[in-house]
Protein backbone atom coordinates (compact mmCIF):
# COMPACT_ATOMS: atom_id res chain seq x y z
CA UNK A 1 0.00 0.00 0.00
CA UNK A 2 1.05 3.62 -0.33
CA UNK A 3 3.14 4.75 2.62
CA UNK A 4 0.39 7.23 3.66
CA UNK A 5 -1.99 4.37 4.55
CA UNK A 6 -1.91 3.79 8.27
CA UNK A 7 -3.21 0.17 8.31
CA UNK A 8 -0.58 -2.43 9.22
CA UNK A 9 -2.79 -5.53 9.18
CA UNK A 10 -5.81 -6.46 7.14
CA UNK A 11 -8.23 -9.38 7.29
CA UNK A 12 -9.24 -11.49 4.30
CA UNK A 13 -12.78 -10.18 4.71
CA UNK A 14 -11.59 -6.59 4.57
CA UNK A 15 -9.42 -7.36 1.58
CA UNK A 16 -12.45 -8.89 -0.18
CA UNK A 17 -14.52 -5.83 0.65
CA UNK A 18 -11.83 -3.56 -0.80
CA UNK A 19 -11.37 -5.56 -4.01
CA UNK A 20 -15.12 -6.01 -4.54
CA UNK A 21 -15.41 -2.23 -4.00
CA UNK A 22 -17.64 -2.61 -0.95
CA UNK A 23 -15.18 -0.61 1.14
CA UNK A 24 -14.00 2.50 -0.66
CA UNK A 25 -12.32 4.46 2.13
CA UNK A 26 -9.60 3.74 4.66
CA UNK A 27 -10.33 4.05 8.37
CA UNK A 28 -8.81 7.55 8.29
CA UNK A 29 -11.32 8.66 5.63
CA UNK A 30 -8.97 8.65 2.69
CA UNK A 31 -10.21 7.28 -0.61
CA UNK A 32 -8.89 3.81 -1.50
CA UNK A 33 -7.36 3.59 -4.97
CA UNK A 34 -7.25 -0.07 -6.03
CA UNK A 35 -4.74 -1.27 -8.62
CA UNK A 36 -4.78 -4.72 -10.22
CA UNK A 37 -2.96 -6.66 -12.92
CA UNK A 38 -4.82 -7.75 -16.09
CA UNK A 39 -7.29 -10.59 -15.52
CA UNK A 40 -5.23 -13.17 -17.43
CA UNK A 41 -2.02 -12.42 -15.45
CA UNK A 42 -0.99 -15.46 -13.40
CA UNK A 43 -0.34 -13.36 -10.28
CA UNK A 44 -3.79 -11.75 -10.50
CA UNK A 45 -5.42 -15.17 -10.85
CA UNK A 46 -3.51 -16.51 -7.84
CA UNK A 47 -4.25 -13.44 -5.75
CA UNK A 48 -7.95 -13.65 -6.62
CA UNK A 49 -8.39 -17.36 -5.92
CA UNK A 50 -5.97 -17.87 -3.04
CA UNK A 51 -6.10 -14.57 -1.18
CA UNK A 52 -9.57 -13.23 -1.93
CA UNK A 53 -11.13 -16.68 -2.43
CA UNK A 54 -13.11 -15.34 -5.40
CA UNK A 55 -12.88 -16.65 -8.95
CA UNK A 56 -11.30 -14.04 -11.26
CA UNK A 57 -14.38 -13.98 -13.51
CA UNK A 58 -16.55 -13.07 -10.50
CA UNK A 59 -14.34 -10.07 -9.75
CA UNK A 60 -14.49 -9.02 -13.38
CA UNK A 61 -18.29 -9.17 -13.37
CA UNK A 62 -18.55 -7.06 -10.24
CA UNK A 63 -16.18 -4.48 -11.70
CA UNK A 64 -17.91 -4.46 -15.10
CA UNK A 65 -21.27 -3.88 -13.46
CA UNK A 66 -19.92 -0.93 -11.49
CA UNK A 67 -18.09 0.56 -14.48
CA UNK A 68 -20.76 0.25 -17.14
CA UNK A 69 -23.88 0.95 -15.06
CA UNK A 70 -22.56 4.05 -13.29
CA UNK A 71 -22.92 2.53 -9.83
CA UNK A 72 -19.26 2.90 -8.88
CA UNK A 73 -15.67 2.70 -9.98
CA UNK A 74 -13.59 -0.39 -10.69
CA UNK A 75 -9.90 -0.97 -9.90
CA UNK A 76 -7.37 0.50 -12.30
CA UNK A 77 -5.62 -2.14 -14.42
CA UNK A 78 -1.82 -1.92 -14.64
CA UNK A 79 -0.02 -4.09 -17.15
CA UNK A 80 3.04 -5.32 -15.21
CA UNK A 81 3.88 -6.04 -11.54
CA UNK A 82 6.75 -3.53 -11.72
CA UNK A 83 4.49 -0.75 -12.99
CA UNK A 84 1.88 -1.67 -10.38
CA UNK A 85 4.36 -1.26 -7.51
CA UNK A 86 5.56 1.99 -9.03
CA UNK A 87 2.10 3.52 -9.22
CA UNK A 88 1.16 2.30 -5.72
CA UNK A 89 4.24 4.12 -4.41
CA UNK A 90 3.17 7.32 -6.15
CA UNK A 91 -0.57 7.32 -5.39
CA UNK A 92 -1.86 8.31 -1.93
CA UNK A 93 -4.39 5.79 -0.59
CA UNK A 94 -3.32 3.14 -3.08
CA UNK A 95 -3.40 -0.63 -2.62
CA UNK A 96 -1.92 -3.30 -4.87
CA UNK A 97 -0.28 -6.72 -4.68
CA UNK A 98 3.06 -8.20 -5.66
CA UNK A 99 5.16 -11.31 -5.09
CA UNK A 100 8.34 -9.67 -3.87
CA UNK A 101 9.26 -6.25 -2.59
CA UNK A 102 12.84 -5.13 -3.12
CA UNK A 103 12.74 -1.97 -1.01
CA UNK A 104 10.15 -2.14 1.78
CA UNK A 105 10.85 1.46 2.79
CA UNK A 106 8.99 2.87 -0.20
CA UNK A 107 5.64 1.19 0.42
CA UNK A 108 3.62 -0.05 3.36
CA UNK A 109 3.66 -3.86 3.26
CA UNK A 110 0.75 -5.28 5.25
CA UNK A 111 0.03 -8.64 6.85
CA UNK A 112 -3.09 -10.51 5.82
CA UNK A 113 -4.78 -11.97 8.87
CA UNK A 114 -6.79 -15.19 8.56
CA UNK B 1 -23.94 -10.41 -48.30
CA UNK B 2 -24.61 -7.53 -50.64
CA UNK B 3 -28.25 -7.51 -49.55
CA UNK B 4 -27.15 -7.13 -45.94
CA UNK B 5 -25.09 -4.11 -46.78
CA UNK B 6 -27.87 -2.65 -48.79
CA UNK B 7 -30.48 -3.11 -46.11
CA UNK B 8 -28.27 -2.33 -43.15
CA UNK B 9 -25.36 -0.23 -44.21
CA UNK B 10 -22.42 -0.05 -41.87
CA UNK B 11 -22.88 3.66 -41.93
CA UNK B 12 -20.67 6.63 -41.21
CA UNK B 13 -22.29 7.13 -37.80
CA UNK B 14 -21.27 3.65 -36.68
CA UNK B 15 -17.78 4.08 -38.08
CA UNK B 16 -17.34 7.46 -36.35
CA UNK B 17 -18.40 5.98 -33.02
CA UNK B 18 -15.99 3.10 -33.25
CA UNK B 19 -13.20 5.52 -34.26
CA UNK B 20 -14.08 7.69 -31.23
CA UNK B 21 -13.76 4.62 -29.00
CA UNK B 22 -10.37 3.85 -30.52
CA UNK B 23 -9.19 7.43 -29.91
CA UNK B 24 -10.18 7.08 -26.26
CA UNK B 25 -8.23 3.82 -25.99
CA UNK B 26 -5.19 5.53 -27.54
CA UNK B 27 -5.48 8.49 -25.18
CA UNK B 28 -5.68 6.19 -22.17
CA UNK B 29 -2.69 4.17 -23.32
CA UNK B 30 -0.66 7.29 -23.96
CA UNK B 31 -1.40 8.53 -20.46
CA UNK B 32 -3.70 11.47 -21.16
CA UNK B 33 -6.52 9.92 -19.18
CA UNK B 34 -4.38 8.25 -16.52
CA UNK B 35 -5.72 10.20 -13.58
CA UNK B 36 -6.95 7.95 -10.78
CA UNK B 37 -9.95 10.25 -10.29
CA UNK B 38 -10.99 10.00 -13.94
CA UNK B 39 -11.89 6.73 -15.59
CA UNK B 40 -12.95 6.38 -19.20
CA UNK B 41 -14.28 3.11 -20.55
CA UNK B 42 -16.24 1.94 -23.55
CA UNK B 43 -17.27 -0.87 -25.82
CA UNK B 44 -18.14 -1.60 -29.43
CA UNK B 45 -20.02 -4.62 -30.72
CA UNK B 46 -21.24 -5.57 -34.16
CA UNK B 47 -23.11 -8.69 -35.15
CA UNK B 48 -25.29 -10.49 -37.61
CA UNK B 49 -28.78 -11.69 -36.77
CA UNK B 50 -31.25 -13.77 -38.73
CA UNK B 51 -34.84 -14.40 -37.69
CA UNK B 52 -37.04 -16.93 -39.38
CA UNK B 53 -40.80 -16.62 -38.90
CA UNK B 54 -41.36 -13.31 -37.09
CA UNK B 55 -40.73 -9.56 -37.32
CA UNK B 56 -38.62 -9.54 -34.14
CA UNK B 57 -35.78 -7.73 -35.99
CA UNK B 58 -37.07 -7.17 -39.53
CA UNK B 59 -39.16 -8.92 -42.15
CA UNK B 60 -36.85 -11.89 -42.39
CA UNK B 61 -33.57 -10.95 -44.06
CA UNK B 62 -30.14 -11.63 -42.59
CA UNK B 63 -29.36 -8.37 -40.85
CA UNK B 64 -26.43 -6.41 -39.43
CA UNK B 65 -28.81 -4.47 -37.16
CA UNK B 66 -26.98 -5.68 -34.09
CA UNK B 67 -24.78 -2.72 -33.19
CA UNK B 68 -23.99 -1.53 -29.69
CA UNK B 69 -21.40 1.16 -28.95
CA UNK B 70 -20.90 2.93 -25.64
CA UNK B 71 -18.56 5.37 -23.98
CA UNK B 72 -18.57 6.28 -20.30
CA UNK B 73 -16.68 8.45 -17.87
CA UNK B 74 -16.51 8.61 -14.10
CA UNK B 75 -14.91 11.49 -12.23
CA UNK B 76 -14.35 11.56 -8.47
CA UNK B 77 -15.02 15.13 -7.32
CA UNK B 78 -14.39 14.65 -3.60
CA UNK B 79 -14.16 11.74 -1.15
CA UNK B 80 -17.97 11.56 -1.18
CA UNK B 81 -19.07 12.89 -4.56
CA UNK B 82 -18.66 11.44 -8.03
CA UNK B 83 -20.01 12.26 -11.47
CA UNK B 84 -20.68 9.49 -13.99
CA UNK B 85 -22.26 9.26 -17.42
CA UNK B 86 -22.54 6.94 -20.39
CA UNK B 87 -23.71 7.48 -23.96
CA UNK B 88 -24.72 4.50 -26.08
CA UNK B 89 -25.58 4.01 -29.71
CA UNK B 90 -27.91 1.09 -30.40
CA UNK B 91 -29.20 -0.39 -33.61
CA UNK B 92 -31.49 -3.40 -33.32
CA UNK B 93 -34.09 -3.23 -36.09
CA UNK B 94 -37.63 -3.60 -34.73
CA UNK B 95 -36.34 -4.42 -31.25
CA UNK B 96 -36.04 -0.75 -30.19
CA UNK B 97 -35.48 2.66 -31.68
CA UNK B 98 -32.12 3.19 -33.37
CA UNK B 99 -29.77 5.94 -32.32
CA UNK B 100 -27.94 7.62 -29.47
CA UNK B 101 -29.13 7.59 -25.89
CA UNK B 102 -27.84 8.99 -22.64
CA UNK B 103 -27.72 5.69 -20.81
CA UNK B 104 -27.01 7.28 -17.44
CA UNK B 105 -25.87 10.67 -16.21
CA UNK B 106 -25.74 10.95 -12.45
CA UNK B 107 -24.28 12.44 -9.32
CA UNK B 108 -23.24 9.72 -6.87
CA UNK B 109 -23.19 10.84 -3.24
CA UNK B 110 -21.55 8.46 -0.79
CA UNK B 111 -23.74 9.54 2.13
CA UNK B 112 -22.42 7.11 4.74
CA UNK B 113 -19.68 4.53 4.88
CA UNK B 114 -17.68 2.53 7.33
CA UNK B 115 -15.98 -0.87 7.11
CA UNK B 116 -19.31 -2.74 6.91
CA UNK B 117 -21.83 -0.25 5.53
CA UNK B 118 -22.08 1.84 2.41
CA UNK B 119 -24.98 4.13 1.55
CA UNK B 120 -25.00 5.76 -1.88
CA UNK B 121 -27.56 8.15 -3.32
CA UNK B 122 -27.78 8.64 -7.07
CA UNK B 123 -29.41 11.72 -8.62
CA UNK B 124 -30.12 12.18 -12.30
CA UNK B 125 -30.59 9.46 -14.88
CA UNK B 126 -29.80 6.11 -13.30
CA UNK B 127 -29.89 2.55 -14.57
CA UNK B 128 -32.30 -0.10 -13.34
CA UNK B 129 -30.24 -2.12 -10.86
CA UNK B 130 -33.04 -4.33 -9.60
CA UNK B 131 -33.03 -7.47 -11.77
CA UNK B 132 -30.19 -9.91 -12.37
CA UNK B 133 -29.08 -8.41 -15.70
CA UNK B 134 -31.02 -5.12 -15.86
CA UNK B 135 -28.01 -2.87 -15.34
CA UNK B 136 -25.91 -4.71 -17.93
CA UNK B 137 -28.58 -5.45 -20.56
CA UNK B 138 -26.96 -3.05 -23.06
CA UNK B 139 -23.39 -4.09 -22.28
CA UNK B 140 -22.67 -6.90 -24.76
CA UNK B 141 -19.87 -8.59 -22.82
CA UNK B 142 -21.45 -8.16 -19.38
CA UNK B 143 -24.73 -9.94 -20.14
CA UNK B 144 -24.98 -13.71 -20.58
CA UNK B 145 -26.24 -13.79 -24.20
CA UNK B 146 -26.81 -11.58 -27.22
CA UNK B 147 -30.58 -11.81 -26.77
CA UNK B 148 -31.65 -11.83 -23.12
CA UNK B 149 -34.72 -13.70 -21.82
CA UNK B 150 -37.48 -11.58 -23.35
CA UNK B 151 -39.98 -12.38 -20.64
CA UNK B 152 -38.02 -10.18 -18.20
CA UNK B 153 -35.77 -8.12 -20.49
CA UNK B 154 -38.36 -7.41 -23.17
CA UNK B 155 -36.73 -5.29 -25.88
CA UNK B 156 -40.10 -3.65 -26.62
CA UNK B 157 -40.06 -2.10 -23.12
CA UNK B 158 -36.30 -1.47 -23.16
CA UNK B 159 -36.29 2.33 -23.07
CA UNK B 160 -38.77 2.42 -20.19
CA UNK B 161 -37.32 -0.45 -18.17
CA UNK B 162 -33.63 0.36 -18.56
CA UNK B 163 -33.63 3.18 -15.99
CA UNK B 164 -35.23 6.47 -15.10
CA UNK B 165 -34.82 10.15 -14.34
CA UNK B 166 -35.07 10.72 -10.61
CA UNK B 167 -33.26 9.37 -7.58
CA UNK B 168 -32.03 6.00 -6.34
CA UNK B 169 -30.46 4.73 -3.17
CA UNK B 170 -28.25 1.72 -2.58
CA UNK B 171 -27.49 0.41 0.88
CA UNK B 172 -24.77 -2.25 1.11
CA UNK B 173 -23.79 -4.21 4.18
CA UNK B 174 -21.02 -6.77 4.52
CA UNK B 175 -20.81 -9.09 7.46
CA UNK B 176 -18.48 -12.04 8.11
CA UNK B 177 -21.32 -14.03 9.66
CA UNK B 178 -24.33 -13.25 7.48
CA UNK B 179 -22.61 -12.20 4.24
CA UNK B 180 -23.37 -9.36 1.83
CA UNK B 181 -26.67 -7.48 1.62
CA UNK B 182 -27.63 -4.96 -1.06
CA UNK B 183 -30.86 -3.01 -0.79
CA UNK B 184 -31.91 -0.77 -3.69
CA UNK B 185 -34.77 1.67 -4.07
CA UNK B 186 -35.48 3.98 -6.99
CA UNK B 187 -38.11 6.51 -8.01
CA UNK B 188 -38.25 8.13 -11.42
CA UNK B 189 -39.87 8.41 -14.81
CA UNK B 190 -38.84 7.78 -18.39
CA UNK B 191 -39.95 9.78 -21.37
CA UNK B 192 -41.64 7.67 -24.03
CA UNK B 193 -40.32 8.31 -27.53
CA UNK B 194 -42.50 8.04 -30.64
CA UNK B 195 -40.70 4.81 -31.57
CA UNK B 196 -41.25 3.36 -28.11
CA UNK B 197 -44.96 4.29 -28.26
CA UNK B 198 -45.20 2.63 -31.67
CA UNK B 199 -43.56 -0.57 -30.38
CA UNK B 200 -45.96 -0.82 -27.47
CA UNK B 201 -49.17 0.75 -28.78
CA UNK B 202 -48.81 0.34 -32.57
CA UNK B 203 -48.53 2.90 -35.34
CA UNK B 204 -52.28 3.58 -35.10
CA UNK B 205 -51.97 5.25 -31.68
CA UNK B 206 -51.88 8.95 -32.59
CA UNK B 207 -52.07 10.32 -29.03
CA UNK B 208 -49.44 10.91 -26.35
CA UNK B 209 -48.24 8.27 -23.90
CA UNK B 210 -46.56 9.31 -20.64
CA UNK B 211 -45.10 7.51 -17.69
CA UNK B 212 -46.48 8.94 -14.42
CA UNK B 213 -44.13 7.15 -12.06
CA UNK B 214 -41.85 4.16 -11.67
CA UNK B 215 -41.10 2.84 -8.20
CA UNK B 216 -38.77 -0.10 -7.75
CA UNK B 217 -37.14 -1.86 -4.83
CA UNK B 218 -34.91 -4.90 -4.55
CA UNK B 219 -32.84 -6.83 -2.05
CA UNK B 220 -29.92 -9.18 -2.67
CA UNK B 221 -28.26 -11.51 -0.20
CA UNK B 222 -25.04 -13.46 -0.63
CA UNK B 223 -24.26 -15.68 2.36
CA UNK B 224 -20.73 -15.26 3.74
CA UNK B 225 -18.08 -16.81 1.46
CA UNK B 226 -20.85 -18.49 -0.57
CA UNK B 227 -21.14 -19.12 -4.31
CA UNK B 228 -24.88 -18.44 -4.09
CA UNK B 229 -26.75 -15.17 -4.23
CA UNK B 230 -30.48 -14.64 -3.83
CA UNK B 231 -32.64 -11.66 -4.70
CA UNK B 232 -36.16 -10.28 -4.88
CA UNK B 233 -37.58 -7.18 -6.55
CA UNK B 234 -40.81 -5.18 -6.75
CA UNK B 235 -41.88 -2.75 -9.45
CA UNK B 236 -44.90 -0.50 -9.82
CA UNK B 237 -45.20 1.68 -12.88
CA UNK B 238 -48.12 3.84 -14.01
CA UNK B 239 -48.73 5.26 -17.49
CA UNK B 240 -51.43 7.28 -19.15
CA UNK B 241 -52.50 7.76 -22.74
CA UNK B 242 -54.19 10.88 -24.06
CA UNK B 243 -55.94 10.22 -27.34
CA UNK B 244 -55.51 12.58 -30.24
CA UNK B 245 -58.81 14.45 -30.73
CA UNK B 246 -58.47 14.48 -34.48
CA UNK B 247 -59.15 10.87 -35.37
CA UNK B 248 -57.42 8.46 -33.01
CA UNK B 249 -58.21 4.76 -33.19
CA UNK B 250 -57.87 4.58 -29.38
CA UNK B 251 -59.35 6.40 -26.37
CA UNK B 252 -57.87 8.01 -23.26
CA UNK B 253 -56.53 5.32 -20.96
CA UNK B 254 -54.52 4.45 -17.86
CA UNK B 255 -52.09 1.58 -17.52
CA UNK B 256 -50.59 0.14 -14.39
CA UNK B 257 -47.83 -2.44 -14.39
CA UNK B 258 -46.70 -4.47 -11.38
CA UNK B 259 -43.80 -6.88 -11.61
CA UNK B 260 -42.45 -9.08 -8.80
CA UNK B 261 -39.37 -11.26 -9.16
CA UNK B 262 -37.36 -13.79 -7.21
CA UNK B 263 -33.93 -14.74 -8.45
CA UNK B 264 -31.00 -16.96 -7.61
CA UNK B 265 -27.45 -17.16 -8.91
CA UNK B 266 -24.75 -19.79 -8.39
CA UNK B 267 -21.21 -19.05 -9.54
CA UNK B 268 -18.87 -22.04 -9.36
CA UNK B 269 -15.44 -22.47 -10.87
CA UNK B 270 -16.85 -24.05 -14.05
CA UNK B 271 -20.63 -24.22 -13.64
CA UNK B 272 -22.95 -21.32 -13.26
CA UNK B 273 -26.72 -21.41 -12.74
CA UNK B 274 -29.12 -18.51 -12.64
CA UNK B 275 -32.84 -18.02 -12.84
CA UNK B 276 -35.60 -15.52 -12.28
CA UNK B 277 -39.25 -16.29 -11.56
CA UNK B 278 -41.88 -13.58 -11.68
CA UNK B 279 -45.49 -12.53 -11.44
CA UNK B 280 -46.83 -9.67 -13.51
CA UNK B 281 -50.11 -7.74 -13.38
CA UNK B 282 -50.97 -5.41 -16.24
CA UNK B 283 -54.01 -3.20 -15.69
CA UNK B 284 -55.65 -1.40 -18.61
CA UNK B 285 -58.42 1.11 -17.89
CA UNK B 286 -59.91 2.59 -21.07
CA UNK B 287 -57.71 2.89 -24.17
CA UNK B 288 -59.44 0.23 -26.32
CA UNK B 289 -62.85 1.57 -25.30
CA UNK B 290 -63.91 4.04 -22.58
CA UNK B 291 -65.49 1.19 -20.58
CA UNK B 292 -62.66 -1.30 -21.06
CA UNK B 293 -61.09 -2.57 -17.84
CA UNK B 294 -58.80 -5.58 -17.50
CA UNK B 295 -56.06 -6.59 -15.07
CA UNK B 296 -54.74 -10.02 -16.03
CA UNK B 297 -52.10 -11.66 -13.85
CA UNK B 298 -49.29 -13.37 -15.68
CA UNK B 299 -46.15 -15.23 -14.73
CA UNK B 300 -43.09 -16.99 -15.97
CA UNK B 301 -39.52 -18.01 -15.29
CA UNK B 302 -36.22 -18.82 -16.89
CA UNK B 303 -33.40 -21.10 -15.89
CA UNK B 304 -29.95 -20.61 -17.32
CA UNK B 305 -26.78 -22.62 -17.13
CA UNK B 306 -23.28 -21.72 -18.25
CA UNK B 307 -20.26 -24.01 -18.34
CA UNK B 308 -16.69 -22.76 -18.65
CA UNK B 309 -14.90 -25.35 -20.76
CA UNK B 310 -11.62 -23.48 -20.39
CA UNK B 311 -10.41 -19.91 -20.02
CA UNK B 312 -11.61 -19.00 -23.51
CA UNK B 313 -14.75 -21.03 -24.19
CA UNK B 314 -18.08 -20.81 -22.33
CA UNK B 315 -21.24 -22.74 -23.25
CA UNK B 316 -24.79 -21.55 -22.56
CA UNK B 317 -28.18 -23.29 -22.29
CA UNK B 318 -31.43 -21.62 -21.19
CA UNK B 319 -35.15 -22.21 -21.14
CA UNK B 320 -37.81 -19.59 -20.44
CA UNK B 321 -41.57 -19.27 -20.55
CA UNK B 322 -44.08 -16.49 -20.03
CA UNK B 323 -47.88 -16.38 -19.84
CA UNK B 324 -49.21 -12.78 -19.76
CA UNK B 325 -52.48 -14.22 -18.44
CA UNK B 326 -52.07 -17.39 -16.38
CA UNK B 327 -55.82 -18.05 -16.66
CA UNK B 328 -55.48 -18.34 -20.42
CA UNK B 329 -52.25 -20.29 -20.97
CA UNK B 330 -53.32 -21.87 -24.25
CA UNK B 331 -54.78 -18.62 -25.65
CA UNK B 332 -58.27 -19.95 -26.38
CA UNK B 333 -59.89 -17.10 -24.47
CA UNK B 334 -57.76 -14.50 -26.26
CA UNK B 335 -58.71 -15.88 -29.65
CA UNK B 336 -62.38 -16.09 -28.69
CA UNK B 337 -62.56 -12.56 -27.25
CA UNK B 338 -60.99 -11.05 -30.35
CA UNK B 339 -63.32 -12.93 -32.66
CA UNK B 340 -60.40 -14.91 -34.06
CA UNK B 341 -58.41 -11.80 -35.03
CA UNK B 342 -55.63 -12.59 -32.54
CA UNK B 343 -54.52 -16.26 -32.73
CA UNK B 344 -54.09 -18.24 -29.54
CA UNK B 345 -50.27 -18.35 -29.79
CA UNK B 346 -50.12 -14.64 -28.83
CA UNK B 347 -50.96 -15.77 -25.30
CA UNK B 348 -47.55 -17.25 -24.49
CA UNK B 349 -43.82 -16.98 -25.11
CA UNK B 350 -41.31 -19.83 -24.78
CA UNK B 351 -37.66 -19.79 -25.74
CA UNK B 352 -35.04 -22.53 -25.73
CA UNK B 353 -31.53 -21.16 -26.23
CA UNK B 354 -28.08 -22.64 -26.75
CA UNK B 355 -24.96 -20.60 -27.31
CA UNK B 356 -21.26 -20.18 -26.83
CA UNK B 357 -18.77 -17.41 -26.35
CA UNK B 358 -15.08 -17.45 -27.15
CA UNK B 359 -12.56 -14.98 -25.73
CA UNK B 360 -9.74 -14.17 -28.15
CA UNK B 361 -8.17 -11.93 -25.51
CA UNK B 362 -9.14 -10.25 -22.25
CA UNK B 363 -11.31 -7.71 -24.09
CA UNK B 364 -12.28 -9.31 -27.42
CA UNK B 365 -15.08 -11.88 -27.51
CA UNK B 366 -17.16 -13.65 -30.14
CA UNK B 367 -20.61 -14.89 -29.18
CA UNK B 368 -22.92 -17.22 -31.12
CA UNK B 369 -26.40 -18.41 -30.21
CA UNK B 370 -29.54 -20.07 -31.50
CA UNK B 371 -33.09 -19.65 -30.19
CA UNK B 372 -36.20 -21.77 -30.74
CA UNK B 373 -39.29 -19.71 -29.90
CA UNK B 374 -42.88 -20.75 -29.46
CA UNK B 375 -45.59 -18.13 -29.21
CA UNK B 376 -45.76 -14.44 -30.05
CA UNK B 377 -46.46 -12.76 -26.70
CA UNK B 378 -43.12 -10.93 -26.85
CA UNK B 379 -43.44 -9.52 -30.36
CA UNK B 380 -44.36 -5.90 -30.98
CA UNK B 381 -46.65 -4.02 -31.08
CA UNK B 382 -47.84 -5.31 -27.73
CA UNK B 383 -51.37 -3.97 -27.38
CA UNK B 384 -52.37 -4.46 -31.01
CA UNK B 385 -50.74 -7.71 -32.17
CA UNK B 386 -49.96 -8.14 -35.83
CA UNK B 387 -50.87 -11.72 -36.88
CA UNK B 388 -50.50 -10.82 -40.57
CA UNK B 389 -46.73 -10.50 -40.13
CA UNK B 390 -46.31 -12.80 -37.15
CA UNK B 391 -48.33 -15.65 -38.60
CA UNK B 392 -46.38 -18.58 -37.11
CA UNK B 393 -46.46 -20.10 -33.67
CA UNK B 394 -42.87 -21.33 -33.93
CA UNK B 395 -40.02 -19.10 -35.04
CA UNK B 396 -36.24 -19.23 -34.78
CA UNK B 397 -33.31 -16.88 -34.46
CA UNK B 398 -29.55 -17.17 -34.74
CA UNK B 399 -27.06 -14.43 -34.03
CA UNK B 400 -23.35 -13.84 -33.79
CA UNK B 401 -21.67 -10.77 -32.34
CA UNK B 402 -18.06 -9.66 -32.01
CA UNK B 403 -17.48 -7.40 -29.03
CA UNK B 404 -14.58 -5.29 -27.83
CA UNK B 405 -14.30 -3.31 -24.64
CA UNK B 406 -11.80 -1.24 -22.70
Amino acid sequence: MHSSVSERNITISQLRRIYTMRQTQWSDGHHIVVFVLPKQHALHRRFSKERLQIFPYQLERIWNKLTYSGLGVAPIIINTPEALIDIVMKTPGAIGYTETIVDKGLVNVINIEK
Amino acid sequence: MSSILKNNPFNIRKLSLICLSMVCVSLMKSGYAQDENLQIHGFAAQGLIDVNGSNYVNDGELSAELTEVGLNASYILTNNLRLAGQVVYLEGGNRYGDGFRVDYALLDWSAYHDESWQVNLYFGRFKNNHWLYSSSRDIPFARPSIILPQSVYFDGFRDIAVGGDGAAIKVSHSDDVYGNFDINFSYGTSSISDKQAELILSEYAQGVAKQDSDIQASIYWQPAFSSWRFGASLLNSDFNYQANDSGDLFFDGDFSFQFYTLNALFEGERWEFSGEAYKVRFLTDGFYHPLHYKAPVGGGAYLQSRYKVNEELTLLARYEYLYPNTKDKNGNKLEEETGGLVPSYFAYHKDTTIGLSYDFSSNLRLRLEYHWFQGAARLTPVVLPNPQVNDRESWQLWAMQLMYWF
